[in-house]
C-alpha cells in the first residue's frame, strides 16, 4: 500500500463533499476496526462491498500454478472477508451513473490507475470502471480522490442500487423521444443512500434508454428498465417512460415485463422508490440464488406486483427532489464547444481514415457534430490513454466523455469538420482503431484473469477471436461485420452472452481424469430491440477449437443468407438441430496425449486445473460412463430446445426435466448409490446424497442448481408456457453443468 | 524514497513476444525463481504500446513492457520499503537488473538483451513526488549520488522526462560515451 495514503486526506481538504467526506472516514475507520479483530469477517466484507472494494481470484490465498495448488505465503493471518486474504490483491469499481464523465475525472481515474493499480482501467458493461491489484488499505485513498472529482464508489457492489446505465447517445441520438439523461441522473443521485435502498435481499440495476430500437441501454435485462415516450395530454406534450420491470440475465435469464407503458416524468423518481420498499420488504433475503426483483415479480405476478407498489405510493411523504430537477432537464445534458461544420469530402480520403469513419463515427441528430467510439480492445484503457482522451476531450469538445455498455468511450459533440484533426490525434495514442461495436470489437468480462468465479478465460478467448478477425475476409464483409459476440467466463453472464449474435460462457469437461476449458456456444441472442431476445446453448466446444466454430457459423451466414434475412433469422430458419450438426466434430475433446493444448487455456500456459487429479484406470472407466449419461442429459436437454423451437412448451418442459433426472440419476450411480426406478425416489435419493450433503453445491452458487431440478419435479405436471419451459431449459443446462463441475470437485477431493 | 520505477531497456528493439513472457513468468513461479512472494500474471498485450504481460507479485510487479513504443522490463515497487532514497533507487535497480538477466537467459529470449546503463526511473507517487521542478531538484542529488555510484561521476547523461504536471516525475539515464569506454 502507498505510505503517502494519510497526505491525501488534507490535501483534499474542501474539496470533497462533506457527505462523502465522512463516509469514507467512517470506512476507513471500518479498516482500521477490522485490523484490530474487531469487526467480524461477514459484516466487513459487506461494508466493503458497499464501497465497490471486490475481491479478486486467488484472494482465498491459494492459486493453482499448473503444477499443483499451493498456498500464497501472505505473511499476516488477517482477512477482509471469509477465507479472503487482507493482502490479496482485489477489484476496485468506479461508478459512472450513465457513463458520463469529464476530463478532470478522467485524469483522475488516470493518476489512479498508474498509482495503485497496473496503469490500466477497464470499463465494464455496466459502464463503471474497474481497477485491479488494488490493496485494500489503498481503498478509503482511492476513493477520496475520486470524491474531489465528484465520483463515488459508494453502492458499486453488494446488494444496493448499481451503476444506473444509460444510452452514451442520450441527447445526440436520432431516435430518441428525448435525452434520458437528467432522469438517469437524478434517478442514480436520488437512490444512492437512500434509506429505502438499504435492505436489499439482491442487487438492484436500472436503465434509461431514449427508444426503442436500439441497444445502446439494454433496457429489458434490467430490474427496472425506462424507455423515453411523448404523449398527447390535455393537448400539451408530455414527457414520460415506458417501464419494465423483473428482467436480468444471470445464470437463467429474464425478459423484463412492462410494468406501465407511460409513466410521468413527475412520477418516475417516486415509482422507483415505492419499488424499491416492495422490494427491500418482500424480497427473498436468505436464499441470494432467488433474491433478484425478477424472481419477486414472478412469484407475485404483475398484478399484485402493481398493486403493493401502488399501496407503498400512497403511504410516501412527498419529497421535494422527485422534480426538483425537472424544470432544469431541457437545457440539455452537454453541448458543442466549437462551431457545427460539415467534414468536407476528399478524393484523396485515406484508407484508414475512412474505415474508422464508417465503423466510429455517428452523424448526431444536431447538424454538423459526430459522436466519435474509441474502441478499446477488451475494454482495457491505459492512464496515458485516459490522459489523452481528456486532452482532446477539451481540445475538441466541452469534455463530453461517456463509456458505453460495448466497453468503450465515445467523445460526443465533436464538430464533423475537426474529424481528420481527431482522428490524427488519436491515432498516435492508438485510440483509433476502427470496428467499434462490430464482430472485431468483442465485449468480455474479466473471466479467469482476475474474477473469483471464472471457469474459462473469456478475455483470452474474446482477444484471440479479435486478432483472428481482424485478420479474417469473412468478417470484412457487410454482413458479418454487424454481428455482435460476447465472453463471459461463467453462466453468470457478466459478458451478457445472452444477448449476442454469437454468444459464449465458460464451462469446462473431463477426458481420462484430465480437465479442459470448453465455451457454450449460445446462438439467437438478440441484441437489438433492447436486448430484445435471449439465446440458448447448443453445446460445449474445447475452448481452443471456439474460433473455427465463429470462423464456420459466419461463413455459412454468409453463403446462405437469403436476401436481407438477420442473423437471428438465419439461425431460426436453420434451426437448432442443424446449428448443432454443423459444430458437432468440433465438440470432441482429444485425449490429453493427442492434444495437449486442448487442457490449457487462452494465453496461459498452465495445465487447465488438472495437476491434482489422479488418471488411475479404475476411475477413468467410471468417469467414462458418467460422461455417457450426462451426454445423454446434453442431448435431451438440446431436444427439448427444438420442441421449443416448434412451439411445443409442453414436450420442451418434459425434455428438460427429463435431462435432469437423468443427470442426477447418473450421479447417484457414479457414486454407487442405488438408483431408483421411480422419479419421486431419484429426487428423494439425490437429495439426500447430493443436495443434503452439499456435494452437489457450486463454490458460490451453493445448492441453486439443485433447486432448478427440484422446482422443475414439483411442478412437472402443471401446465407449462413457451416462457416457462425456456427457462426450465436454460435451467437443465445448468443443472448438468454442475453435474459435470460436482463430478470434478468430489473426484479432486477423493484424489487430495 | 517509495514506490519507484525502474525501467530498464531492451537494445536490440525486437519485440519482446507475449506468449514467451506468458510462459517465462508462469515458470518463475512454478519453479520459485523469485524471492518475494509471485501471486499471477497478467496479459495486457492486446493494448498497443502498453503494459504487456505483467509478474504481479506482493512487493512489486515485473513487466515485459512497450510502454512509450519502446520494449523493456519494469520493475515497480508497491509496499512500503523503510530504507533512504539511494538504497530506495539500489534495491529498485537491482531488481530489475536481475530480472532482466534471468529474461536473457530463458529460452524463449535468446538474442534479447537489456542494457543496465540504460534505464528510465519514475517516482509512483504523486502526493510524494509531484511533477515539478521542487520535486526534481529534490530528487536530483539523490539519484546522481546512486548513479555516480552506479556509473562513475560525470559518465552518464541524467534527463529529466517531460514536465506535463499530470504525468509523473520521470527521468532517463544512459550512460555516455565516456562511461562506455571505461
Amino acid at each position: 500500500m502507498k505510505v503517502s495514503n494519510h497526505l491525501w486526506k488534507d490535501r483534499l481538504n474542501g474539496r470533497i463533499a462533506p457527505q462523502l467526506g465522512a463516509e469514507i472516514d467512517a470506512y476507513e475507520n471500518e479498516i482500521a476496526l477490522k485490523k484490530q479483530g474487531k469487526l467480524d469477517d461477514k459484516v466487513f466484507a459487506e461494508a466493503r462491498l458497499r464501497r465497490g472494494s471486490y475481491g479478486q481470484r486467488y484472494d482465498n490465498g491459494f492459486r493453482h500454478d499448473g503444477i499443483e495448488r499451493r498456498k500464497l505465503g501472505y505473511t499476516t493471518d488477517l482477512t477482509k472477508g471469509p477465507g479472503t486474504v487482507w493482502d490479496a490483491p482485489g477489484m476496485q469499481r468506479i461508478k459512472i451513473p450513465f457513463g458520463g464523465l469529464n476530463a478532470e475525472q478522467l485524469e483522475a481515474i488516470a493518476d489512479l490507475a498508474e498509482e495503485y493499480s497496473v496503469g490500466v482501467a477497464h470499463i465494464t458493461t455496466r459502464q463503471d470502471f474497474q481497477l485491479h491489484y488494488i490493496h485494500i488499505e489503498d481503498t478509503p485513498t482511492i476513493m477520496r480522490r475520486l470524491a474531489a472529482v465528484g465520483i463515488t464508489t459508494r453502492e458499486a457492489c453488494g446488494n444496493t442500487v448499481r451503476n444506473v446505465t444509460g444510452c452514451p447517445l442520450a441527447g445526440v441520438c436520432r431516435d430518441q423521444a428525448f435525452d434520458v439523461t437528467p432522469y438517469a441522473k437524478a434517478l442514480a443521485y436520488f437512490l444512492l443512500g437512500h434509506p429505502d435502498t438499504q435492505d436489499f435481499g439482491r442487487k438492484f440495476k436500472i436503465a434509461f434508454s431514449g427508444c426503442d430500437t436500439n441497444p445502446c441501454a439494454l433496457v429489458h435485462i434490467h430490474d427496472f428498465g425506462c424507455i423515453a415516450r411523448v404523449r398527447e395530454v390535455d393537448g400539451q406534450t408530455k414527457r414520460g417512460f415506458e417501464v419494465y420491470v423483473g428482467g436480468g440475465l444471470g445464470t437463467v435469464p429474464y425478459q423484463a415485463k412492462l410494468y406501465d407503458e407511460f409513466v410521468s416524468e413527475e412520477e418516475l423518481l417516486p415509482l422507483a422508490q415505492s419499488m424499491a420498499r416492495v422490494f427491500a420488504r418482500l424480497g427473498e433475503k436468505k436464499n441470494r440464488n432467488t433474491a433478484r426483483m425478477k424472481f419477486l415479480v414472478a412469484k407475485l405476478g404483475m398484478e399484485e406486483f402493481k398493486r403493493l407498489v401502488n399501496e407503498e405510493r400512497a403511504m410516501l411523504a412527498r419529497d421535494s427532489r422527485w422534480t426538483a430537477y425537472i424544470e432544469h432537464v431541457d437545457r440539455g445534458s452537454d453541448g458543442p464547444l466549437r462551431p457545427a461544420q460539415l467534414l468536407q469530402i476528399s478524393a484523396t480520403e485515406p484508407e484508414d481514415f475512412r474505415a474508422w469513419k464508417a465503423s466510429n463515427v455517428y452523424r448526431q441528430r444536431q447538424f454538423g457534430y459526430a459522436t466519435v467510439t474509441l474502441t478499446l480492445p477488451l475494454g482495457d484503457i491505459t492512464s496515458s490513454q485516459l490522459r489523452t482522451v481528456a486532452t482532446l476531450s477539451r481540445k475538441y469538445a466541452r469534455e463530453t466523455v461517456r463509456n458505453t455498455t460495448e466497453q468503450n468511450i465515445v467523445l460526443r459533440w465533436v464538430s464533423e469538420k475537426d474529424l481528420p484533426a481527431l482522428f490524427t490525434e488519436l491515432k498516435v495514442a492508438h485510440l483509433a482503431a476502427p470496428g467499434a461495436g462490430t464482430i472485431v470489437d468483442p465485449v468480455a468480462c474479466p473471466g479467469t484473469d482476475t474474477c473469483k468465479l471464472g471457469i474459462s478465460s473469456s478475455r483470452g478467448l474474446a482477444g484471440e477471436l479479435r486478432l483472428r478477425l481482424a485478420q479474417s475476409a469473412t468478417a470484412r464483409q457487410e454482413e458479418i461485420r454487424g454481428l455482435h459476440i460476447k465472453v463471459s467466463g461463467c453462466f453468470n453472464s457478466c459478458g451478457q452472452h445472452h444477448i449476442a449474435d454469437l454468444g459464449f460462457y465458460g464451462v469446462s469437461r473431463t477426458k481420462d481424469g484430465y480437465s479442459a476449458p470448453h465455451f457454450q456456444v449460445v446462438l439467437g441472442g438478440q441484441w437489438s430491440d433492447n436486448a430484445g431476445s435471449y439465446g440458448l446453448a447448443i453445446g460445449a466446444i474445447p475452448s481452443k477449437r471456439v474460433p473455427e466454430a465463429v470462423d464456420r457459423i459466419t461463413s455459412r451466414f454468409l453463403r446462405e443468407r437469403q436476401s436481407d434475412e438477420t442473423f437471428q433469422a438465419f439461425i431460426r430458419r436453420i434451426g437448432k438441430a442443424e446449428c448443432k450438426a454443423m459444430l458437432d466434430d468440433l465438440t470432441v475433446l482429444a485425449p490429453p496425449g493427442q492434444d495437449p493444448g486442448a487442457y490449457t487455456d487462452w494465453h496461459d500456459v498452465r495445465k487447465y486445473n488438472v495437476g491434482d487429479m489422479g488418471t488411475g484406470e479404475c476411475a477413468g472407466e467410471v468417469v467414462s460412463r458418467l460422461d455417457r449419461e450426462l451426454a445423454a442429459s446434453e442431448r435431451e436437454a438440446f431436444e427439448a430446445q427444438l420442441a421449443e423451437e416448434k412451439g411445443d412448451a409442453e414436450r420442451a418442459a418434459s425434455l428438460a426435466y427429463q435431462a435432469m433426472l437423468r443427470g442426477a440419476a447418473a450421479l447417484l450411480d457414479w457414486r454407487s448409490f442405488p438408483v431408483p426406478k421411480n422419479a419421486d425416489e431419484v429426487v428423494a435419493a439425490f437429495r439426500k446424497e447430493f443436495y443434503d450433503t452439499q456435494l452437489f453445491f457450486d463454490p458460490f452458487a451453493g445448492g441453486k442448481f439443485a433447486q432448478y431440478f427440484f422446482g422443475a419435479h414439483t411442478h412437472k405436471d402443471e401446465p407449462h408456457t413457451l416462457e416457462v419451459s425456456h427457462r426450465l431449459i436454460e435451467e437443465a443446462q445448468l443443472f448438468i453443468e454442475c453435474c459435470h463441475s460436482s463430478t470434478q470437485r468430489i473426484s479432486s477431493a477423493t484424489l487430495a | 524514497m517509495q514506490h519507484l520505477s525502474v525501467k530498464i531497456f531492451e537494445q536490440s528493439g525486437a519485440e519482446l513476444n507475449s506468449s514467451s513472457a506468458i510462459a517465462v513468468f508462469h515458470r518463475w513461479i512454478q519453479r520459485g525463481h523469485l524471492k518475494e512472494l509471485a501471486i499471477d500474471v497478467a496479459d495486457y498485450a492486446h493494448i498497443p504500446c502498453g503494459p504487456g504481460v505483467i509478474l504481479v507479485c506482493y512487493d512489486g510487479s515485473y513487466a515485459l513492457e512497450n510502454v512509450g513504443g519502446r520494449y523493456g522490463l519494469q520493475y515497480q515497487r508497491k509496499s512500503r520499503l523503510d530504507v533512504d532514497h539511494q538504497q530506495a533507487l539500489r534495491a529498485a535497480y537491482d531488481l530489475a537488473v536481475a530480472a532482466c538477466q534471468r529474461v536473457e537467459g530463458e529460452p524463449e529470449f535468446k538474442g534479447h538483451k537489456f542494457d543496465p546503463r540504460e534505464f528510465s526511473i519514475t517516482w509512483n507517487d504523486r502526493a510524494l513526488y509531484p511533477n515539478t521542478d521542487e520535486s526534481w531538484a529534490h530528487v536530483q542529488p539523490g539519484v546522481a549520488t546512486f548513479l555516480d555510484n552506479l556509473l562513475g561521476a560525470r559518465q552518464y547523461q541524467l534527463t529529466r522526462t517531460g514536465e506535463d504536471r499530470r504525468e509523473r516525475l520521470s527521468a532517463e539515464v544512459r550512460e555516455t560515451p565516456q562511461g562506455a569506454a571505461r
